[in-house]
Formats: structure tokens, C-alpha cells, sequence
């Protein structure tokens, strides 16, 4: 396969990749192992993509967003939407939260979640969340809001923890 | 957060995991490029139509009405070909890879069929061609009709599947199973601005003796202004009012004339006095137009001129401002007027 010519270049590039994408992906999973887990999975779906990802001005923000993605996914398969209520419930510390917000994230549109995944899990500004994502500024700001409108009703008054935990 | 996660993990020992999960995605690719139904895609418009017997005691060939009838798979062969379909303005052709296999199975009640559609980019400026992916995976049908309908007026050509089925008898009890997991891409630019839901409509099933399910998802793309060499919708506006400068000579009418355009570039501007005179005229080049090199409507832009005239005698006048303002590129001319009256000679309102 022709994207095997670029392991290289890629493996060069691994260690800048691969820690903001497993940050992202702990901050949504909470666990050291799933994260590595999901970021290795980014990591890997770029490289056998490497020849066209290598050449984006924005390759970084292209993996914290597969990395976002693939860890909502696992949060998804791993914690079931019914269990939202009862986990706030007895949420107190950051991990808990994680879990209320993963879960609550998986009711969001893909592209919701992914802006407000890397807006506020990964701290990407709205311009860099634009670029990522390709679309505008705008765009992002009108994703955000309807984004954490809807994460602001499906975990109420643990919304405001929330932001306290991933800020 | 708060405290940095590090990894458990060594950079080695991920870098390896990496390329371990890399070898996997590229193994599937590769399969789902030979494809994992055991069909023939026929991409033809129409229904479904029984051809005839096929030969070989108990094999049909099902088809989409108006196409060629396709020679029966011999039982345990496969063959693999590539089908291209043309597709209409703006959207691209789609290529998918037909496969003609001939099983047998015992029968099996139908598990439910999936369908997702997914469009890449989501949200995308107007001619820009967006990537619609449609993934339908069936158990134990096989896609006989798919359509994608763009949501502006506009599908992909609808397509037909034929399958070789078998008639069931007393060594073949039921229909094969054929397997759906298959991905049909599409390309389509939207030529408007707007929020658009384009939806796919699938069948699976296909052999006679089955019965057929149907499938479908929406997916919404937004459509973003795209880019913009001429003038905005909103119109310019004009204002026209007397003025009184300091020091100004008491034989003339000064007036201010000031034209905006909040997504035009003014161009022009003239005051025309009422008197049959010459009017008053300002054009201003387009060099300082600017619409971000064709992305934006032009920025909003105002002039202001202050024209001076003298009357030939006194008397009460109504004068007319007229404002032009254009696209960046000089189309698009749009123009609003202001009037005002004076009276000459003319002089202060007091206080």
C-alpha cells in the first residue's frame, strides 16, 4: 500500500500526535488504559491515511478530533444513556463527572460533539476548532451552543461541575 | 485538567500498538474493497424484474428491469468486477465492486437491516462538493434498490442490484444468504445556501420467494454562503440632509450626502439639484472594494460628500440624492435615492 511509504515520516511524528490525542481521550474517558487505547486508534487511522493527514496544516487537531471520536464511541459502548441519572447522582469527584459527560456527549450530533470535545476537553480555541473541523467560526460557536444547551439539560446542575472538571 | 495524564505505556511499546491497529484497519479496507456480499450489482435504474431461469436446474438470475441479464454464477465461484455508474451535474460517478456467488443456506427469520448515511464535510460552502456515504448492512438480505436523495431537488441515480438466487427445493430448503455490509459513496455540490436532509432510501431482500424490507436515513448537511464576487442582497441607502459649514459662502446650497451599503460597495453617488442643472456626481473606483479575495459579500462601506450649488433664483427645490453601489466585481448594480427640500437662499434653522 502506498501509505506505507510515509511509516516513517510517521513514526517521527508519533510522540507530537500521540499525547494531545490521548489527552483528549482521557479527558473524555477518565482512564489511562481506555485512552491509550483510543489514541493508538487515532494514531492509527492516520497513519494509513499519512500521506494525505502528513500534508494538513492542521493534522493535530485532525487526530485530537478522530481520538474525541473514537473515545465518545468507547464511552458509548461502555456505559449505556440509562445509566446517566444514578452515575450523577452519586457523582463526586472528576472521574464520575467524566462518566456523566461521556455518556451525555453521546446524545449530542457527531459534529456537536466533536466541538465541544475538543473546545472543552481538549481547550482548543474556536478558531483552531474551526480549522480542524472546516467550518467557520461561526459555525462553531452556533455548534457550542446548541451543544452544551443540550449537555446543560441532560446533566443539570452537575453542567457547572462539568466545566469546573474539564476547564 | 487539572493534573496532567501521562501514559502507562512506553512511546515504543504504542508506537508498536499503532502500527498493530494500522495492519487491522488496512486488512479490513482491503476485504471490504472485495467486497463482502455475494451479489451482482447491476447499476441500472429501475425495479426489480425476474429474467428467467438461469440454467443449472434451479437458479434465477434477478435483475433490474431494462438491463442486461446477467449469466448465472456458477455454484461456489466468484467472480469480482468492477461497475461504474455516470452520475448527473455535479455530482461524481460511483464505482462499486460486484461480486456473483451462489450459496446455499438453510432459512434464517430476517434480522433488521441497517442503514446510515454519513456526509463529509458536514458543513461546507455552496458548489463545494460534499461526500455522502451510504453503509447498509443487512444480515441475511441483499441490497436490491438504493437511492439518495440530496434533499435540493436533486438523487443519485437510483440503482438496481440483481442477485442469482436459488429456487428453494428439497436440497436447497430456503433462499441464500447474502449478506449486506457494504458502503455506495456519492459526491454532490448543494448550489444554494441552506440546511438540506438528504435521505437514502434502501431494499434488501430481492430473491421472489423473500419478503422485502426498507431501510432509510437522513442525514442533515448545512450549506454555508459560498463565494461572493457580487453585490450582497441588501440594498444601499441613501440620506440626504442641508448643512451649514463654517465659514461657508451664503450664495450657496451645501448639502450632505451620505450613501451606505452594509454587503455593496458604493460606487456611485449624485445629487441632483432640481434645477435642471448638471447634477453632482462622485465615483469611486473599485480598487478599495473588499470581499476577502471572493469569500464574503463586499464589507460594509459608507460615503460621504458634502456638493455645493448655486440657483439661478430663489425659489423652493427638491433635490435628489441617487446612490449605486456594486459587487466587487463591478456587477450587480443596486441603487436607493434620498430627496430633500431646500429653499434659496438658504439659511440656518436658529437656536
Amino acid at each position: 500500500m502506498g501509505d506505507i511509504e510515509g511509516d516513517d515520516d510517521f513514526d517521527s511524528a508519533f510522540r507530537a500526535l500521540f499525547q494531545p490525542a490521548f489527552r483528549v481521550a482521557y479527558g473524555i474517558l477518565g482512564n489511562i488504559e481506555d485512552a491509550e487505547d483510543a489514541a493508538a486508534e487515532a494514531l492509527a487511522r492516520a497513519l494509513v491515511r499519512w500521506r494525505r493527514v502528513s500534508r494538513l496544516p492542521y493534522r493535530e487537531p485532525w487526530v485530537m478530533r478522530v481520538a474525541a471520536n473514537v473515545a465518545i464511541d468507547m464511552a458509548r459502548r461502555r456505559r449505556p444513556l440509562t445509566q446517566t441519572a444514578e452515575v450523577v447522582d452519586d457523582a463526586t469527584d472528576a472521574v464520575a463527572l467524566r462518566v456523566a459527560l461521556s455518556a451525555a456527549l453521546a446524545a449530542l450530533s457527531r459534529r456537536q460533539r466533536e466541538v465541544v470535545s475538543l473546545r472543552y476537553v481538549a481547550g482548543l480555541s474556536e478558531r483552531d476548532v474551526a480549522t480542524c473541523l472546516g467550518i467557520s467560526v461561526n459555525s462553531v460557536k452556533k455548534h457550542m451552543l446548541r451543544g452544551t444547551t443540550t449537555l446543560r439539560e441532560r446533566l443539570g446542575p452537575e453542567w457547572r461541575e462539568v466545566e469546573a472538571v474539564v476547564d | 485538567m487539572s493534573t496532567e495524564p501521562t501514559p502507562h505505556r512506553s512511546d515504543d511499546e504504542l508506537l508498536a500498538l499503532v502500527h498493530r491497529k494500522a495492519t487491522r484497519i488496512r486488512h479490513q479496507r482491503q476485504l471490504a474493497a472485495l467486497g463482502a456480499s455475494a451479489l451482482v450489482v447491476l447499476l441500472l435504474a429501475g425495479g426489480i424484474a425476474i429474467a428467467g431461469n438461469g440454467g443449472g436446474g434451479n437458479k434465477r438470475t434477478i435483475r433490474a428491469a431494462g438491463g442486461p441479464t446477467t449469466t448465472p454464477a456458477t455454484e461456489e465461484t466468484t467472480t469480482i468486477e468492477p461497475t461504474t455508474t455516470s452520475a448527473p451535474a455535479l455530482s461524481t460517478s460511483t464505482t462499486v465492486a460486484r461480486r456473483s456467488t451462489t450459496t446455499t443456506t438453510t432459512s434464517a427469520p430476517r434480522p433488521g437491516l441497517r442503514v446510515e448515511v454519513t456526509a463529509t464535510p458536514e458543513s461546507a460552502p455552496t458548489a463545494t462538493l460534499i461526500h455522502f456515504v451510504v453503509h447498509v448492512r443487512d444480515d441475511s438480505g441483499t441490497v436490491t434498490s438504493l437511492g439518495l436523495d440530496y434533499g435540493d431537488g436533486m438523487s443519485a441515480p437510483s440503482m438496481g442490484v440483481a442477485i442469482d438466487c436459488i429456487t428453494p427445493d428439497a436440497q436447497h430448503p430456503a433462499r441464500p444468504a447474502l449478506p449486506s455490509d457494504k458502503s455506495w459513496e456519492f459526491d454532490h455540490g448543494y448550489r444554494r445556501q441552506g440546511t438540506y436532509r438528504a435521505t437514502a432510501k434502501v431494499t434488501t431482500g430481492g430473491c421472489p420467494w423473500d419478503a422485502e424490507e426498507h431501510g432509510e436515513a437522513t442525514k442533515s448537511v448545512e450549506v454555508l454562503p459560498g463565494p461572493q464576487t457580487s453585490n450582497g442582497p441588501a440594498a444601499p441607502k441613501a440620506y440626504l440632509d442641508e448643512t451649514w459649514p463654517s465659514g461657508r459662502d451664503p450664495a450657496l446650497i451645501y448639502l450632505y450626502a451620505r450613501a451606505t451599503d452594509d454587503d455593496g460597495y458604493v460606487s456611485h453617488l449624485s445629487v441632483d439639484w432640481g434645477d435642471g442643472s448638471a447634477p453632482s456626481s462622485f465615483d469611486y473606483g473599485l480598487t478599495g472594494c473588499d470581499d476577502s479575495g471572493g469569500t464574503t459579500w463586499p464589507k460594509s462601506q459608507y460615503r460621504n460628500e458634502t456638493p455645493t450649488h448655486k440657483y439661478a433664483a430663489a425659489g423652493t427645490y427638491t433635490a435628489r440624492l441617487t446612490v449605486t453601489s456594486v459587487g466587487c466585481d463591478g456587477s450587480d448594480a443596486q441603487m436607493a435615492t434620498a430627496d430633500r427640500a431646500v429653499s434659496y437662499p438658504s439659511s440656518p434653522p436658529s437656536g
